[in-house]
């Protein structure tokens, strides 16, 4: 076989399987095992303590060896942004003259070497903060470990999922809704499905990469972030709703009201559904256990209502989650 | 249009085992087929270790490139790890130091930066920027500079030299977008110059016969992962053995095979052959046999061997702290990274025990690399380019 048919034969081959299957559907198929390999391999780091170990030290390695704002896009974002702010194209025709054009060209590099110089110093307080993060952080898990108040520390089983009713209803309330809705805290993606096969663009996240993989698994855009911090990075009107279920049983009053204003900000007009039981409703194991965390659905209602959102509480067929605060921000 | 391209760099040849140069020899002798007169200017070395003057000195015409080749005035300084040690730990470095750094590395060749100077027309493009030809070549270059730098994160990008050596160019090729983002990092300047995220031409240029490939270099039948590069621990070969034996262990079987040029040889480890250099005519066979190729090396500006697996419809996994090769990744679906132990176990038994998948994979890969880096997608985005410094 000669070198031009065996490359035209590997062409056809590829064209063929990329023609079967689809771009699209081998993109989704390649993020769902995706997907599965980071929820195997985390499953795997929970079972095999000395492999958490050895992560941390490739991982405190290469904090070492790259250089400051090595890694992250938030910092090439600033960058980016303040590049473009700082432009000044010696090329435009104001100003023209032989001196002013020389003017310019000096400003630029003057404003080159601030932003590097500025950039430099943010680099190199981020590393310094996110190794002092880290610190505190096993610190804090040698407290806790000490004090033994280590989050449950498995002690409780996962807050359940709501079951197809309440996402039903969700479905239905968010119906008329516009823009993409997230839902916080999807678990396997219950709240999900109704949505998605609604049309309706939407995408969930929890922080347990295992937790979503049977979602992922049946085709639903899961992510295995932190829902907080998905919501905090989230831009200005991004979300035409929300959804926030699970996690929200864990939250004491102050991290709830950081919700409520990271919701204002995320969803601005849009909707705000919050799904949880109710603590008081707890049995006395979960009640201890989760003692100072989780707030009753009036509660909700009030922290949404203080700013200014038009609050419902709607009913539900499921006793455990008896109650939706449904807000409607303005 | 001047169509005369110089290549500087510091070796050239078909024999010559290294990505910038294979880059160099890849781009010149595609141009000349395509009309441009391409001069190569070069030490006679071979050997990156030691510089030892191998080819002949002087201008011969290999494949319709005009290839001159220098004498190297002196090997690589053997204290030149102690002085790199003192450098790069985190102490200021002078300008002074870092030349002098520069001169030890090597190849020291006087005779190939006067050949630079007598450089009159056209466009000069040397490649990499880490080598004498390329620092104190462009200072003694008297056209227009296109600097295919193929930079990576490593402690000399630090240098001071640098700043002069890419703040001189006036233009800039990179191989990835990772690759520009770095330089972007470490010479803000360079911002305002042309530039293009060109990568290399991938194509295939021998036979690629996986059959042939296991026959000749007495594969067997079993299926097995591949690396095929040098065989050094800067690559993260080491690593990579270290990685594959427990895996093996847990596992109870897998096989990974090592091809290129031994430089340091990894621990002897159940389930890890070394096969060393193999022959041209059974790379792509090789690469195609494969059941995946696994790339462990931390440091690429690009990474050729990892598109060309693709381009034979070979799945890859890289090593995810690699930017450039987890962007060819994320780009074509046609592979999947690691950055940890647990990932890259998963990902690798994935890979092995599902044909499906792993069929998927190639066919995507095959299909990016053929539109991002076939010739004339590359010549279209290089002749850009150079018509702009020409």
């Amino acid at each position: 076989m000669s070198r031009a048919d065996q490359a035209e034969g590997i062409c056809l081959v590829a064209c063929q399987a990329v023609t079967n299957a689809n771009a699209d559907d081998s993109q989704a198929y390649v993020n769902q095992v995706r997907a599965e390999i980071e929820a195997e391999a985390e499953a795997r780091r929970r079972r095999d303590p000395e492999l958490q170990r050895r992560e941390r030290e490739i991982e405190r390695v290469w904090i070492e060896v790259a250089p400051p704002g090595a890694a992250g896009d938030q910092g090439e974002l600033l960058l980016d942004r303040a590049d473009r702010l700082a432009t000044i194209d010696v090329d435009v025709p104001l100003g023209a003259k032989p001196g002013i054009r020389q003017l310019k060209g000096a400003i630029r590099k003057v404003a080159y070497w601030y932003l590097r110089y500025v950039s430099d110093q943010v680099n190199a307080l981020n590393n310094v903060l996110t190794r002092l993060l880290r610190r505190f952080d096993e610190r804090l898990s040698v407290l806790e470990d000490a004090a033994g108040i280590a989050d449950g520390g498995g002690l409780l089983d996962p807050i359940p999922e709501p079951d197809g009713a309440v996402a039903e209803l969700v479905a239905s309330i968010l119906g008329a809704q516009t823009g993409r809705t997230v839902v916080l805290g999807c678990g396997s993606g219950v709240l999900v499905r109704p949505l998605h096969d609604a049309g309706i663009a939407v995408h969930g996240v929890d922080v347990d990469a295992l937790v979503i993989l049977p979602g992922v698994r049946d085709g639903l855009d899961l992510r295995a972030v932190d829902p907080g911090a998905h919501l905090a990075e989230a831009r200005p009107g991004e979300f035409g709703s929300i959804v926030a279920a699970g996690f929200v049983e864990d939250l004491g009053p102050a991290s709830a009201q950081r919700i409520v204003e990271q919701s204002l900000v995320a969803a601005s007009n849009g909707t705000v559904v919050i799904v949880t039981g109710d603590p008081a409703e707890r049995g006395i194991v979960e009640r201890e256990l989760r003692a100072g965390r989780g707030l009753s659905p009036a509660t909700w209602a009030y922290l949404f209502e203080r700013t200014g959102a038009a609050v419902e509480l709607v009913g539900t067929p499921d006793p455990r989650f008896r109650t939706l605060v449904v807000a409607r921000l303005s | 249009m001047n169509r005369t391209l110089t290549f500087v760099t510091p070796r050239y040849g078909a024999d010559v085992l290294g990505g910038a140069e294979q880059g160099a020899r890849s781009y010149a002798v595609r141009m000349v087929k395509d009309g441009w007169t391409v001069r190569v200017i070069s030490s006679c070395a071979l050997d990156i270790v030691t510089w030892e003057n191998h080819y002949e000195p002087g201008t011969t015409v290999e494949e319709g490139v005009e290839v001159t080749r220098c004498r190297v005035r002196r090997p690589r300084d053997p204290g030149l790890d102690a002085l790199s040690a003192r450098l790069f730990s985190g102490a200021g470095v002078t300008v002074a130091e870092a030349y002098d750094w520069i001169d030890r590395q090597g190849p020291d060749s006087p005779d190939l930066l006067d050949a630079v100077e007598e450089v009159r027309d056209g466009v000069i493009a040397p490649y990499p920027y880490l080598y004498q030809p390329t620092v104190r070549g462009i200072e003694r270059a008297r056209v227009p500079i296109c600097l295919h730098a193929a930079s990576h994160r490593e402690p000399p990008l630090s240098l001071p030299v640098f700043d002069t050596v890419f703040g001189s160019a006036s233009g800039l090729v990179h191989g990835s977008r990772a690759e520009q983002n770095l330089v972007l990092r470490r010479f803000p300047t360079t911002v305002e110059k042309p530039q293009v995220v060109l990568g290399l031409p991938i194509e295939i240029d021998a036979p690629c016969d996986a059959d042939e490939a296991r026959r000749a270099l007495a594969l067997g039948d079993e299926p097995f992962a591949v690396y095929l590069g040098r065989l050094d621990r800067g690559k993260g070969v080491h690593d990579l053995v270290e990685r594959f034996g427990r895996f093996r262990e847990r596992r109870g079987s897998g096989r990974l095979l090592l091809a290129g040029p031994v430089i340091e040889r990894p621990p002897e480890t159940i389930g890890v052959e070394v096969l060393g250099p193999v022959p041209a005519e059974h790379k792509y066979g090789l690469l195609a046999a494969a059941d995946v190729l696994i790339n462990p090396s931390p440091h690429e500006s690009f990474s050729m061997v990892v598109p060309e697996a693709m381009l034979v419809g070979t799945p890859v996994l890289v090593n995810g702290w690699c930017e450039p090769m987890r962007e060819h990744c994320e780009n074509s679906a046609g592979g999947f990274w690691y950055t940890g132990i647990a990932d890259f176990e998963v990902a690798l038994e994935r890979l092995l025990d599902d044909p499906v998948l792993r069929a998927d994979l190639g066919a995507v890969g095959t299909a990016y690399v053929q539109s991002m880096f076939s010739w004339d997608a590359v010549r279209t985005r290089y002749e850009g380019l150079l018509g702009r410094l020409a």
